[in-house]
Parts: structure tokens; sequence; C-alpha cells
């Protein structure tokens, strides 16, 4: 079910009605786990079995590991758990990307081997829960926290449906916390919730999916050769696309759960202002990103064991990261991509970075762009269907193409997505060190108001043709 | 207050409501295949099938038997849904499909998008959200989106006057509606010239028969696997316009292609060109059927789909 639907708003209605009429708190969570088991069978009913079989069997790993007194068989359970829930990752999602890989290199060695793909389905957030449980089950193993006593609020958490879809990946201590007490119904709270999901979905609805999605289809799902202008306004269109369909979805799922009494965490802190790519990724996906340095980086030695072996966990991260968002090595080279500026970074951060110049206001405005810049090239892979189609609009973008460009955006297009990269990129610039509630708490009643209905009146005037969220996919 | 304002201006500019034809539209009318009968008809193709038959006329003369239209416009050959008819249905009444010499050679898969969007990702919330998609973008002209509200107030602010409405108009049903009368006729003429090739080249000259009918055989294995099953297989050629037609037929002599193609393939066929009666329609962008002319072109033509496949024009 999706936030954008007409499903979602009736469901969300009723959900939040009965949610609140009943009197006590573990048949309310009782019921909001029904409603999210429904809100993903909504999608495809018998991959329920696939979340309960993840639920049960991280719970129960947990607990065991919890009680185990001997290491080696905490260690058994561990890597019997971890195996069983990236296996199943590994299956779903990648197993059809192993097989093309080991047939394309059987047959460059000269082995005749051609199996047939495997017709899989992709479980819809797979990727998320595979990874909110490793981090349960890593946090009690490490004894960072305990294992829940209750099944019920363990099963809440990974399917709480305002997150179901597409994070922010929750870790398992923040939520269950929330679970001990009723969260009671605060007006103030719920009216912020309905702000942010309206917030959400107008990024979603109107900016990602009524403005910038046509330019973007229009550069990206063509056959031919771009020139420079178009090569850069449909990548500056998916750098604006990716952000506000991502960010908005995050928006509007801490908006609807807090409209149920629950707290996420904040996924993005405009990103787009960062100085730099450390910054970037402070910034970005925040939820993964923290995750990925907790129980990749982190465990794989950090910045702890020397200047080369930092570059190589650096660069790890990042190619997993990236191989985490798709099964293609488009998404390894965004993550290489990634990791290659955080490792270059870290050296000129080294070399140069004691001067005072990088303090200046101008200066780091320029940084600023210089980021921005460099992250759009990574974008360009993001989206790009295959290398050559990248490596086109990337020769294109840096005007060194030789071949005569066939794909030309209008002039109209062009200006649309510069507009709203200036648009975006303002906002961040603005807001970049200011939470979105300290920036509306300085607004007066009404600007918010008349702010509120022209978004509502976009979203429901501006009817495009059904885009699912990007990160919906992973 | 906003959304009245809006709708009365869409409305005082002549605007319509408008279906959003997308792949679950397409699937809320495929889900209806398995419970035809023999006696049923699905129409395949592209937008020339989707403007020229009638439903309501078609219920007229026949009321009862179902017809669906899975025609998909802009999508290519209709192959991957008449070879999905047929692997993962039982259906077996008639299948009217339309295509053109060069479509029956395609096997694009276009249409298998919409296929196996059907099969893997239209589930229950799906079909209530295009349920209630459905009503509501029949009810209000604001979700017509050829009436968005960037459009009208870009119209408003840019040029100081109401956008122009769209001449098609999309019915649940999946029927396009074409009115030509409200279309810009300057741009309605660059359309069908855009759409009539200035000289014949050797990319757009056909290869041999031989040559070209055999890459239309991945048609053979699905159409004698459904007659086997007693289902029913006609192709037909829609009408173009006359200028149009004057071109193609240099391409394609219907006599050198479609009818000995026909004949190998089995099945019975419609060229509108062998029929004075389906060829006298005025199409003003090449290729489709004026609303008004809808009604009579799809009377025509089940007479003569009556006379092919022996139905009988029931209340007629």
């Amino acid at each position: 079910m999706l936030f954008n639907s007409y499903t979602f708003a009736v469901f969300f209605c009723i959900v939040t009605v009965i949610y609140y009429t009943l009197p006590h708190w573990n048949i309310r969570k009782i019921f909001l786990l029904v409603a999210s088991y429904l809100f993903y069978a909504a999608w495809n009913p018998p991959f329920i079995i696939l979340i309960l079989f993840s639920t049960v069997l991280g719970w129960w790993s947990a607990r065991l590991i919890d009680r185990a007194i001997q290491p080696v068989s905490k260690r058994f359970l561990l890597i019997v758990s971890l195996t069983i829930n990236f296996g199943l990752l590994g299956f779903f999602k990648y197993g059809n990307f192993l097989v093309e890989n080991i047939t394309a290199l059987a047959n460059t060695i000269g082995v005749n081997y051609n199996p047939d793909r495997f017709d899989i389905i992709l479980p819809i957030r797979i990727s998320f829960y595979t990874f909110e449980t490793v981090s349960y089950i890593l946090d009690v193993y490490f004894g960072k926290s305990k294992a829940s006593c209750s099944l019920l609020d363990y099963a809440l958490y990974l399917a709480f449906f305002p997150h179901l879809v597409a994070g922010p990946i929750l870790r398992a201590d923040d939520f269950i916390q929330q679970c001990d007490r009723k969260q009671p119904f605060v007006f103030s709270n719920f009216i912020w919730g309905l702000i942010l999901a309206v917030l959400g979905l107008f990024e979603k609805v109107v900016v990602a999916d009524g403005v910038l999605a046509p330019i973007v289809e229009s550069l990206f799902s063509a056959q031919g050769i771009p020139n420079f202008g178009s090569a850069w306004g449909g990548t500056l269109a998916f750098t604006g696309q990716v952000f506000c369909d991502f960010a908005g979805y995050s928006t509007c799922s801490i908006g609807i759960a807090l409209c149920l009494g629950f707290v996420l965490p904040k996924n993005f802190q405009f990103p787009y202002a960062a100085i730099g790519f450390s910054d970037f990724w402070r910034r970005w996906h925040i939820s993964l990103s923290t995750w990925l340095r907790d129980y990749l980086y982190i465990p794989l030695g950090g910045n702890r064991k020397g200047q080369t072996r930092t570059q190589i966990n650096l660069m790890l991260t990042m190619l997993l990261g990236g191989l985490w968002h798709g099964a293609s090595w488009t998404f390894v080279v965004w993550g290489g991509l990634h990791g290659s500026y955080l490792i270059g970074e870290r050296w000129l951060s080294k070399s140069l970075g004691h001067y005072s110049i990088w303090q200046q206001p101008l200066v780091r405005l320029l940084l600023a762009l210089g980021t921005f810049i460099l992250v759009c090239f990574t974008w360009v892979f993001f989206r790009a269907s295959s290398f050559e189609q990248a490596i086109n609009i990337l020769a294109a973008m840096l005007n060194v193409s030789n071949r005569s460009a066939t794909l030309l955006l209008d002039s109209k297009a062009i200006m649309t997505a510069v507009g709203m990269t200036i648009a975006i990129l303002f906002v961040h610039w603005q807001l970049k060190d200011r939470t979105l509630e300290e920036f509306v708490a300085k607004l007066p009643w009404w600007v918010i108001s008349v702010s509120l209905a022209g978004m509502l009146y976009a979203i429901a005037t501006l009817p495009g043709e059904d885009r699912s969220f990007i990160y919906f996919q992973f | 207050m906003a959304l009245v304002l809006n709708e009365t201006l869409l409305y005082a500019a002549k605007h319509q409501p408008s279906i959003v034809d997308d792949a679950d539209l397409f699937c809320s009318v495929y889900g209806r295949v398995p419970n035809l009968g023999s006696k049923d008809v699905i129409f395949l193709g592209a937008s020339r099938m989707q403007t020229g038959i009638d439903l309501t006329t078609f219920t007229q003369q026949y009321p009862d038997r179902q017809a669906l239209i899975l025609a998909q416009s802009g999508l290519g050959t209709s192959y991957p849904v008449f070879k999905d008819i047929v692997e993962n249905t039982n259906y077996k009444g008639t299948v009217v499909i339309d295509e053109t010499e060069a479509t029956l050679a395609f096997q694009d898969k276009g249409q298998a998008t919409s296929v196996k969007h059907c099969h893997h990702n239209f589930s229950m919330n799906r079909q209530l959200n295009r349920s209630m998609s459905s009503w509501l973008q029949s009810t209000f002209v604001f979700l017509n989106p050829q009436s968005s509200s960037f459009r009208l107030w870009g119209n408003l602010i840019a040029e100081r006057k109401l956008p122009v409405p769209f001449y098609t108009k999309t019915l649940n049903d999946r029927q396009q509606l074409t009115d030509y009368a409200r279309a810009q006729p300057q741009a309605l003429k660059a359309l069908a010239e855009s759409r009539i090739p200035k000289n014949l080249t050797e990319s757009n000259r056909l290869p041999t028969f031989d040559t070209w009918f055999a890459t239309t055989q991945h048609w053979q294995q699905p159409i004698a696997k459904f007659q086997r099953r007693g289902g029913k297989v006609i192709f037909v050629r829609l009408p173009v316009s006359e200028e149009l037609w004057q071109f193609e037929r240099k391409i394609y002599p219907q006599e050198r292609y479609w009818q000995p193609g026909m004949k190998q393939l089995n099945v019975k066929s419609i060229h509108f060109a062998d029929y004075p009666e389906l060829s006298t329609f005025k199409l003003p962008d090449t290729s489709h059927l004026d609303l008004h002319d809808k009604a009579t072109f799809t009377q025509r033509l089940l007479a003569r789909l009556s006379n092919s496949l022996d139905l009988p024009i029931e209340n007629n």
C-alpha cells in the first residue's frame, strides 16, 4: 500500500480512529500489528509468511543468544541466525544477479553454462527488515542491549506500517522502549504528524512525480546520445527526484508514526547543503549510513587500524552499501564512487585541512556546490539502466562526447530542472543547521495554513502516472 | 474552495473528466477474462482499437455477450497479451486483433509489461485503489492529467487564458473517445503531416513476402493452440486516412502481404481497404476514428465479423 494512494488514505483514517478508541495498550499494539500485516499483505499476501518467519527467527535467536552462557554457543547461534537472514536476502534479492554473473564468468572462460533465471519476486522491504533484524541480533550478541521479552513488541518493531515499506531503518531499542508505555493522544503531535505527512506527500507527488519524473524519464528511459544541456538537465532532475521521493517518503513515514504516538528517527538533514562527503552521509539516508557505520565499518576496524586499512574499510562499506540498493553493478559503482570521494576527502583534509580559508563563508558555499556536483555524477550510475547509458550521459555532462547528440531535452524541461535544483539547494542551504520543527515554529500561523492549503491543492490537482517510491524496490 | 474554483474554471473551458489509462486499469479489465464465455469477444491491438470500437453498439447488437477492450495505446504489438490469454486462461471465445503488417513482425515486450503487472503486482489493494480512482476520475475534471493545475495556472499566468481542453477522453472500460471538433486544427494538421513519411526509402520498404512472413512465425503456435480449444481469431487492419493509406499501400499492398499472410496463419481477417464501408471515414490525425464515427464503424465491422465468424447479428 503506497502512502500516495486512495486506499492508504482510507486505511489510515480507519486505523487511527480505532487505535485511539481501544482502551488497553496491549490491545492497541495487537491492533497496530494486525493493521501492519494487512498493510503489507495488500501488496502480496504470501510474503507475510516471510516477515513472520523473520520475526520469529530474530526474536528467538536474540533470546537464545542472550541466555547462552558459553561464548561458543553464542557465536554458533549468531552465525546460524545471520546466515539465514542474509541467505533469504541473498536468494530473493541477489539470486538472479549471482546466476547472471556466474554464467558470464563461465562463458568468458569457455565453459558452456547457461542456466535459466529464477522466477523470483522480490519481497518489498526485505533489505530493510533484514538489516533491522541483524542489528537487533548483533546488539544482543555484543551486549549493547537485552533481548526483548515481548514477541508482540518485537513483531511491531519489524512490521510497524509507517516504516514498513522503505524505512527509516529503526534500532530495536529506540522503538521497543516506546512500546513499554501507552502512547497518549497528544493533539499538537498529531497535527505536527499530519503536517509532516502532507509535506512528504507534496515532495513525492508534486515535486518528484509531477515535475521532475517526466524530465528524468525523457533522458534515462530514452535511447540515444544526449547533448551537454540534456545530460545535465536530466541528471539534475534525477538528483532532485531521488531526494524528494525518498525524503518525501521518510517525512510521511515519520509524520504518520507521530500521529499514532511513535517517534521515528530523522532520515534526512538537508543533504544537498553538505560540505564534503562525510557530511553528505551524515545527512543522507541517515538510518542506513549509521547502520553501515555501526555494523560494518566499525567491526571491520573503522579508522583504528592505520591509513590503508581505513581506506579499504571505507571502500568496502560503500561498495556493500551500493549493492544493498540493488543487484546491479551500476549500484556497486555508485557505492565505489562515494567510497573514492570519502577516501579523497580524508586525504585532502589531512593535507590541506589546517588552512583557515576553508572556514570562509564563500569558500564553504563553493565547497558545498562542489560536493553537490560530484554527488550528481554518482546519481547517473544509480539511475542508468546500463554502463553504456551512464557513460554516454557522463561524457555529455563533461562535454567530452565525440558522438553526435541524438537525444535532446527541450529548453523548458532543462530550465525546469535547473530551477528546481536552485530551489532545492536554496532551501537546503538555508535550513542546513536547523531542524524543520525549529523553522516552522518561527513562522506565523497563517503562513503555515496557506502553505499547507497550497500543498494539499497541488497534491489533489496534479495527477500524474502512478509511480512507486524509488526506495520501495530496495 | 480552491478545488471548487479549479473545477469551475476547467468546466468553463469545456474540459472533461477522463480516466487515466494505466496498467492498473488494464488489469482491472484483464481480470475479467476468466469469466468470459465462448460467445464473448476480446479486442486486442493498440489505440486504433480503443478509439474505433464502441462497446455500447456491441452490447446493443449482442445483449447476451460481453466484450472487453484489452488494446493498449502506444505499446507496440498485442502479441504478448494474446499469448498470455492462450497460455494462462481457459478463454475460448473470439479474439479480434488489430495489427498492421509491420507490427505483426514485432515481438517487442511493451504490452507484456502490463500483463506481467497483472500477474505480479495487481493486488487486492491495487484493485480497490483503481476502483476508487476510476470513480473519482470519472467525476472530477481536475483529476484528468491533461487538465492539471500546473497547466491551468501556467496558462492563466503565461497566456492570460484558460487552457484548451484535450480532445481525447478515456472511459472506464478503456474505450477512447476522440473528438476532433475540440482539437486545434493547426496542431492536428501538423500531427497528421508528421505521421506521413515524405518519401519511400529503403528503410520503410518491406522485404519479400517470405522474409516478412518468417518474422510473423511467433503467432502460429498460440493461434493454433487457441483454435484447438475452440477459440476464434480474427485479425483486422483498422482504417487509416486516405493520405496515409496511399503511402502504406505502396509498401504493404494487401494482396501481396496481408491476404496471403493471413491465409498462411490460418485465421480470418478483415482489411479495411477491401471493404468500401470501412474505408470511407475521415481520420484527421491519420489513424484514429472520431467519436461520432465510432458507432457506425463498429456496426459495420460487426456486420463483417458476423459474416466471417458465423455470428448472427442480434437485435439489429
